[in-house]
Order: structure tokens, then sequence, then C-alpha cells
């Protein structure tokens, strides 16, 4: 897959103003390109978003006369004419995104429309299938500390030991396709991320895999599979099947079983253990090794069981669950 | 004591946000019962439970469901069998900050799991200890081929305990087969 990436490079701001402005723009542009956010030092930046009083700093304009890219300057000080953004300045708090929209449309797409743009290398080729070996280099205790990534940039930095992940702001509610990979982690890697808030590396591999259409068919249909915990979705909307799911491969079940009981796709059955044996949770095992009965097989009376599910809906009603 | 004939029990150790839990959920002011803390080794806060804290919340049929949280102290056990006779599922919070936390949490599943076992575990406070590793428990479920989902929680969020009371209800749906239906796919 041929993708546009864009380069921006951010320097001297709060990681708070930083985040902000990230995913804004990471809104704005997500369907034209891909956005790589990268340190001041990089040799290929598209955009410079630079505190103004670093901006007369000798090292800022030697880079700014050797390489020709638009800069957005950052000023926390009130505009005095009433514009958001004035001279190439942008004035904070941001009352209204539109003047930051217009201003990148006119000084950074339009301008990578006449220039060649960096292209990122087609990954989709290289993991057509998540082999065993990818899945245990990606959770090797030696491999410390590596940098996550895909088409669209920069996903997380990952601490192996630790089972951390630090999350790049603007993809937190992230999904990936068939580009996903990993790399080690360089020093100028850590400047993508925002070290604020650590996830445990486990639920946020499982949420990111689970939330990416492209990872359904990586598992065998006629498997069963069990798991070792139950994975912790970060969203309401996955919640409620993504619990049934668990609650069914927490004992061992048949993919195909489950998909029956729960009345789900096949898809939406292997995603789930897709997501599961990328984050590193459970594994594939025989037929004796599992517990899990579909409900035909068990003797509950219909009486009971109406009753029973009559209870559990008011429950779920009333919860909104 | 009001005895409700559905209910859902808020176990754990002391100082883990059982009651914040059942405050975020209880359509009633809950009756609390706390007093000075005076067992500071076991937790730094102020006040705690010492009897049982009571929420409820109805259902559109007007069956009223009770919220029932249990006195974290272990000289209050003798009441823990009473209050979870018959409940939908247990809840149980645990403090990541707790010395020797796995202990305390094999502790109250022991005693716990006599009760009801349909259980769910909450670790909670998990910010304010940054140097103890939250990994240390999915490895105790996995090593201990334990079946209770646990989850990462902050007490004070209400989709958080909405998360753990939905898991009770998933593992009871699936173990009668309730789930054949309604599911809208992801």
């Amino acid at each position: 897959m041929d993708r546009h990436c864009i380069n921006i490079a951010t320097s001297g701001l709060s990681s708070k103003v930083s985040d902000e402005l990230k995913i804004l723009i990471r809104n704005f542009i997500s369907n034209q390109y891909g956005i790589n956010w990268v340190n001041i030092s990089s040799n290929h930046i598209d955009l410079l978003l630079i505190n103004e009083f670093f901006f007369d700093s000798d090292n800022i304009q030697n880079i700014l006369q050797n390489k020709k890219f638009p800069y957005l300057k950052i000023s926390k000080t009130p505009s005095k004419n009433g514009y958001q953004i004035y001279e190439h300045t942008l004035y904070l708090p941001l009352e209204k995104v539109e003047p930051l929209l217009e201003w990148l449309q006119k000084n950074l797409l339009s301008f990578l429309n006449q220039n060649s743009v960096a292209i990122v290398p087609d990954l989709s080729t290289e993991l057509l299938i998540i082999d065993e070996q990818f899945i245990r280099n990606l959770h090797s205790p030696e491999n410390t500390k590596l940098h996550l990534f895909d088409d669209k940039g920069t996903l997380a930095i990952i601490d192996n030991r630790a089972q951390i992940a630090w999350i790049e702001p603007s993809r937190q509610k992230a999904h990936t396709n068939m580009s996903f990979n990993f790399a080690f982690a360089k020093t100028s890697d850590f400047t993508k991320v925002s070290r604020k808030k650590s996830y445990c590396l486990q639920d946020w591999l499982w949420n990111l895999i689970w939330c990416s259409k492209e990872f359904e068919n990586l598992a065998s249909v006629d498997g069963y599979f069990k798991i070792d915990y139950w994975p912790q979705p970060y969203q309401k909307e996955y919640r409620k099947v993504s619990l049934q799911l668990s609650a069914c491969f927490i004992q061992g079940a048949k993919i195909t079983d489950v998909a029956k009981q729960l009345n789900l796709s096949i898809d939406d059955v292997l995603r789930f253990v897709t997501a599961c044996v990328m984050a590193n949770n459970g594994r594939f095992v025989s037929a004796n090794k599992c517990s899990y009965a579909p409900s035909s097989h068990l003797e509950t009376s219909n009486i009971d069981n109406h009753f029973f599910k009559n209870f559990i809906g008011k429950i779920r009603r009333r919860f909104g669950l | 004591m009001i005895i409700q004939q559905y209910k859902i029990v808020f176990a754990g150790s002391m100082g883990a946000g059982k009651t914040e839990a059942i405050k975020s959920l209880s359509e009633i002011p809950i009756l609390e019962t706390e007093a000075f803390n005076t067992d500071v080794q076991s937790h730094q806060k102020t006040q705690t439970t010492v009897g049982i804290d009571y929420g409820e919340i109805t259902l559109d049929d007007g069956i009223k469901i009770g919220l029932y949280g249990t006195p974290g102290q272990s000289r209050f056990d003798f009441i823990w069998s009473v209050i979870c006779e018959g409940a939908i599922g247990i809840i149980l919070l645990l403090d990541h900050n707790s010395p020797n936390s796995i202990d305390v949490l094999n502790d109250y599943l022991k005693t716990f799991k006599n009760y009801n076992d349909n259980i769910v575990i909450g670790i909670t406070h998990i910010d304010e200890n940054k140097e103890s590793s939250l990994q240390q428990y999915r490895n105790w479920i996995k090593a201990n081929e334990l079946t209770y989902p646990l989850f990462f929680i902050d007490a004070r969020e209400q989709e958080h305990i909405l998360m753990m009371v939905e898991s009770l209800i998933a593992s009871l749906e699936v173990k009668v087969g309730a789930t054949s239906q309604g599911n809208n796919h992801a």
C-alpha cells in the first residue's frame, strides 16, 4: 500500500499542548496522510510546531534556513488583534479550530501536493500471516523496548519487562492493519509517545487488534482455544461481546461452538482469538482441555431459563449494558 | 439490615474502594457505617466501614437489587457468608498498594469462593504504586488456572464498575446459555 506520510516535529511545547495539537492535526488529516511525529533533529521534516520563545534561537534559525519547511509558532499569550493565527503564530487557548485547519491546508497540505513527500515502505507484504516467531519476538523480554508502528506512523513504544505501553497521543483509540510491525526503539522514537500515562501492554495490544478489522482470518476456524485471563475492553461499544467471548474461552472452547452460541460471525470470533494470540494471552488446545459446553448440552429447564434470561435482560436494561 | 432477594456483594481489602463503587451505582444515598479507622497499619485512610454499606437499584418491574459492601477487616468475617448467600455475584476489590497484595487476594478468594463462585476481581489504586507490577496479578491467575475475570480499575469510575457487573452477568449468561440472542456485532 502506497501511503504518503508527513513528518511533523514539535519543539519546546509542554506535553499537554503538544498532545492537544497532535490529536487535532491527526483528526484533520488522518484520511489523507499518515503522520510521523519526529524530533527537530530529524533529516526530513514537513512541518515544525515550535514554542514562540525558542523560535529565534540560532539553532532553530539555522535549521529553518538550511531546510525550507513550514513552521507554526505556538504562543500562550492571547492574540492582541483577535486573530487565532497571525503571521504563522497560533495563539492559545484554541477557541476555534477552523483557522488552524485553514492554515494547515494552505501551508502544509498544498505545500506537500507540490513537492514529493516521504513514502512509507510497503509493509503489508511482510505480514500477510502473523506467525509464531513474530509474536515471540514481539513479547520477548530480551527485546526490552520496541517501537510499534504501521503505515500511519507510530502506535506506541512498549516495554516488555515492565509489561507497559506508551501510546502516541493521537492514536489512543487506534486501530491498525496488516502493515503493523515493530523494531527496536531508538532514542528519537521516545519523542513520539506520551509517557504521562502507561497502559497495561497486553490489554492495550488486545484492544488494538480487536479494533482492527483486518485481523480476522489468522486463526483456524476448527480450532479449540483457551485464554489465560479475560482481556480488559477499553470501550463500552464492544464490552458486552468481548466479555461474553471471554466467559466462553476462559474455559477452553471450540471456536465454531462459541460463534454459534453467541450468535456472532465467525470473523468476529476469529478476531477475538487473533487479538488474544497477539497479546500473548492463551493458546490453541486439544478438545479435552476445554470445559465450555454450549447450552444445548445443559440440563436447564425452559421455565428457569426463560426467567433467567428475562431477569438478566432487566439488569442489562437498567444499567444500559 | 435490609435483605433483598437479589443482590451484588462488594468485598475486599480495606481502602480498596468498595464504598465508592457502591456509590457509583446506587440510585439511593448509600447507608454508610463509617467510623474512625484505628487500624492504620492496614490502611492510612481516616475512616472505614465497620458495618455493611447498603445501596440499591430498581429494575423496570420494581424488583430491587441490593448492593452490599462488606466491612474490609477480617474481624467482621462472620457477616460475609450471610451477605453473600444467593448473591448474583461478588465484586472483589483489592488495593494495589497493599503489602503482599497477592497473598491478600489469595486469602479473600479462598474465603469468598466458598460463598459464591461468580466472582470478578478489581485491582484499584493502580496509579499510586508504579513500583509494583500489575502483571503479577495476571501471572498469578494464569499460574493457578483461575477463571475469574481480573481488571485494573478506578472504583470511582462508574463505567469501570459497570464493566465488572457486566462480567458477572456474562459469566452467568454463558453458564446457562442465555447468550444466543441480542448481540450486536462489534
